[in-house]
């Protein structure tokens, strides 16, 4: 397993798009944090040495690398059969379970590294630009939110690697992922059916980054479960399908 | 002898090989003992996809040591067979076995068999890292992708994105992968597509060198020509069944036959016939004609008022021995 985890990162190393999505991910986060802190607050916007302001920065670096590594995580395995290198790959390790699985912790770890990285470079970079505000106390937990952060760039990596395995196509899995991210979810179910939305994927991923607890959010520990959980769900329908089904 | 002594006189031999590559010659073969090379099986394989019988019953074996080319119209099941084979299709009853066991059971499979297939490439990948992480799958050492790269005359192109690869390149490097885990088998789907008539020589050459040094080559091809100069046995598919196998010398079956071609073809197909010689049709204005000279076919033309446009006296060729048996039914005797 070792040896195909090492291959699965030798695969990534000698392609693009992994660089891209990895520095992608980098700069929309701290691009994101960075104007927040930096621009004038409009009229309305709690001011910058608010708990909401910092709590909408330290959560950046959350949402952009959970996108950015499901993109990953479908690129990983949907694009292996775009390209067909799929077979080359099935070919060498019959056992296919074992690619699936491989695929898994690397994008799962790399997610969570990445996460990690880019949560750190934040915090890193925000720190001394609250402390020119007069900001000299970040009024949240950052510890915390940085476990969440973590754990949601691991699973929505895990998300990616299913859903690609189940859709074997790249562009279909993404949109379809990033329409359900912010037009299903966020932008419907999140307001028409809260209570239901806050199990859900992205609901479980907010519940992981949240500063203010509310009744339309999951404690984190839940939270943490919950997208544990609909990984776990979608990685084994995904394992079982990439089994069964035929290379054509 | 040891696989790793084998492997080490193998890059030897290439290093030697090296000075003397040309553009026109960039395949050079590795010497090696391959007796114990396994073969291939195929028992009673039946595929089925919904209501399509891609394959029906197939049974046929490859051997150690030979060229065995694969024959059948489009569609005919080849390619079905060789994904059964390679375990990239599960047969709805029977087995095909690689030295005895399926693929899946066969514990170094890119060191047993080596595939060109329609395998695809990254495309913003360079050759070299296709080749590094192919290495990897097979668990050889990193060495080994300087060997193949040399051995199929891409070591100028190592760095360049496959992307850009031209389709005799790109055929190339797939050979490359095959061969990267030193295997005792060959399955090529199409080796010869995309290479120029100088690749298809050299192609040639390898596939008749591995295959002598004890390598099982397994290949279909609808250059029907080109398998004859390489193939030593032949197995020929239609509908997804055996039609025949053996030796190609041994399914030659029209040793004296006179080719004629007219454009009255049916009339004098008609005439030779009662004049006792086996007639077959095999183009619309072609006849494959025994058992009588070329003086008395000529004779019963003029009789039957047949025009002739060609009399020619030749070896049967594989298209012939393919043609014989894929279309029987145009058979006038």
């Amino acid at each position: 397993m070792i040896s195909s985890i090492r291959l699965e990162i030798l695969k990534l190393r000698t392609t693009p798009s992994f660089y891209v999505t990895v520095v992608a991910a980098f700069a929309l986060s701290l691009a994101s944090a960075v104007t927040t802190v930096l621009l004038p607050v409009k009229a309305g916007d709690p001011p910058v040495s608010s708990r909401a302001n910092v709590a909408h920065v330290l959560t950046q670096p959350g949402a952009v690398t959970s996108v950015a590594m499901f993109i990953l995580g479908v690129l990983v395995v949907a694009g292996e059969y775009r390209q067909r290198t799929i077979l080359q790959t099935f070919l060498a390790e019959p056992r296919r379970g074992r690619v699936v699985f491989a695929k898994l912790i690397t994008t799962g770890v790399l997610g969570a590294l990445v996460a990690a990285v880019v949560y750190t470079v934040t915090v890193a970079a925000v720190v001394p630009l609250y402390a020119g505000k007069g900001v000299h106390h970040l009024p949240v937990n950052v510890t915390s939110l940085g476990l969440g952060t973590v754990l949601s760039g691991a699973c929505y990596g895990l998300l990616g690697v299913a859903i690609g395995a189940l859709t074997r196509n790249t562009v279909a899995a993404i949109i379809a992922g990033l329409i359900w991210i912010q037009l299903v979810e966020v932008g419907i179910l999140e307001n028409a059916v809260p209570s239901i939305a806050k199990w859900l994927p992205v609901g479980a991923a907010q519940g992981l980054t949240a500063v203010e607890r509310s009744s339309h959010l999951l404690s984190q520990g839940a939270a943490a479960i919950v997208l544990v959980g609909w990984a776990t769900v979608l990685v084994a329908a995904a394992t079982r399908l990439t089994i069964r089904r035929e290379l054509r | 002898m040891s696989r790793a002594a084998r492997m080490s006189r193998a890059v030897g031999s290439q290093a030697d090989a090296r000075n003397r590559t040309t553009s026109q010659t960039w395949l050079m073969t590795t010497t090696r003992g391959r007796s114990d090379a396994p073969s291939i099986s195929f028992h009673h394989v039946t595929k089925r996809y919904g209501a399509v019988t891609a394959l029906d019953d197939f049974s046929a074996d490859v051997s150690p040591g030979r060229i065995t080319a694969f024959l059948g119209a489009n569609g005919s099941g080849k390619t079905t067979s060789m994904r059964v084979l390679l375990g990239l299709a599960e047969p709805t009853s029977g087995a095909a076995l690689i030295g005895g066991r399926r693929h899946a059971d066969v514990q170094h499979p890119l060191r047993t068999v080596g595939a060109v297939l329609d395998q695809g490439f990254q495309p913003n990948r360079s050759a070299r890292n296709h080749l590094r992480i192919t290495a990897a799958q097979a668990g050889v050492p990193q060495a080994r992708v300087e060997d193949v790269l040399e051995l199929v005359g891409l070591t100028p192109a190592a760095r360049r994105r496959v992307g850009g690869f031209s389709l005799g390149m790109r055929q190339r490097l797939a050979l490359a992968s095959a061969l990267i885990g030193d295997p005792a088998i060959l399955v090529m789907d199409e080796p010869f597509n995309g290479l120029d008539p100088g690749g298809i020589s050299t192609m040639r050459t390898f596939l008749r060198q591995f295959a002598d040094n004890g390598g099982t080559v397994f290949l279909s091809s609808h250059l029907l020509a080109e398998v004859a100069h390489s193939a030593d046995d032949a197995i020929i598919i239609d509908h997804g069944r055996l039609v025949t196998a053996g030796p190609i010398a041994g399914l030659l079956p029209e040793s004296n036959a006179i080719t004629v071609t007219s454009p009255d073809a049916e009339r004098l197909a008609v005439a030779l016939n009662r004049r006792g010689a086996a007639v077959r049709r095999t183009a619309a204005d072609r006849l494959s004609v025994q058992h009588l000279s070329a003086e008395l076919i000529g004779r019963t033309a003029i009789e039957a008022g047949a025009v002739i446009v060609e009399l020619r006296t030749a070896g049967p060729d594989l298209e012939t021995i393919f043609e014989s048996h894929i279309h029987p039914k145009e058979h006038v005797s």
